[in-house]
């Protein structure tokens, strides 16, 4: 499954609708700069926990 | 990180690793606030359309670096190294501020250009201190934690990289109706 997001070919083609589908719900929700800022900050932080 | 985070504290900062780990947490909390703060007031200082025309610009670039490959464009390394020789407060001290300011070592996810970015777009320094410190709290925070309890995470980056990716790409999306009414 991991190799599915860094394939040279499949990972342009996920990007497209996931970034269309985040325009769609920034659209819907009415997100806030300052909620995504503190929810991937949070996230990031998190995975960061995995850096070697 | 972890090599680093564990010297600091057992760096004899006092004789006591706790104090160790307050210095560490509290120079990354510290770092990261002024430079959620700086970022904030760069957003602050342009108009709003300008600002909305670097953010759509930069937004559009990361995107396009997220979708061609997982590493982002880094620093490609960890902390300075001779910061371990100090066996003082300024091991945990220089750690602390490098790692909780973020893109002076590795980042590793695409997901942390949303916070620079987001700070910028909300164009307010207090905003962008809390985003920052936020940050660093958890990351740093949560490595000393798991440290300190002998938990090391290894090798879980790509499979936390197809979380965080496809959150990233959503969340620069999201940008988008943002920052378009103000341009």
């Amino acid at each position: 499954m991991g190799g599915i997001l860094t394939s040279p070919r499949i990972r342009p083609a996920l990007a497209i609708p996931l970034a269309a589908l985040g325009v769609f719900a920034g659209h819907l929700l009415g997100l806030q700069p300052w909620t995504l800022l503190v929810m991937t900050a949070l996230i990031v932080a998190i995975a960061q926990q995995t850096l070697p | 990180m972890i090599i680093m985070i564990t010297r600091a504290r057992v760096s004899g900062c006092f004789g006591s690793s706790v104090v160790a780990g307050a210095v560490l947490i509290l120079s990354a909390m510290a770092g990261a606030a002024l430079t959620g703060a700086f970022v904030g007031l760069l957003g602050a200082a342009v108009e709003p359309s300008m600002r909305a025309l670097l953010a759509v610009t930069a937004v559009s670039t990361v995107i396009v670096g997220a979708a061609l490959r997982p590493v982002p464009w880094q620093l490609d390394r960890e902390t300075n190294t001779r910061w371990l020789t100090y066996n003082d407060w300024r091991t945990a001290a220089y750690n602390g501020l490098a790692l909780g300011v973020g893109f002076t070592t590795r980042i590793g996810f695409w997901l942390w250009y949303l916070v620079p970015l987001t700070a910028f777009i909300a164009a307010d320094p207090v905003l962008g201190a809390v985003g920052f410190t936020v940050f660093a709290l958890t990351r740093v925070g949560l490595s000393a934690l798991l440290t300190s309890a002998d938990i090391y995470i290894s090798d879980g980056i790509i499979r936390a990289r197809m979380i965080a990716d496809p959150l990233a790409l959503a969340a620069l999306g999201a940008l988008y109706p943002i920052l378009t009414p103000l341009l």
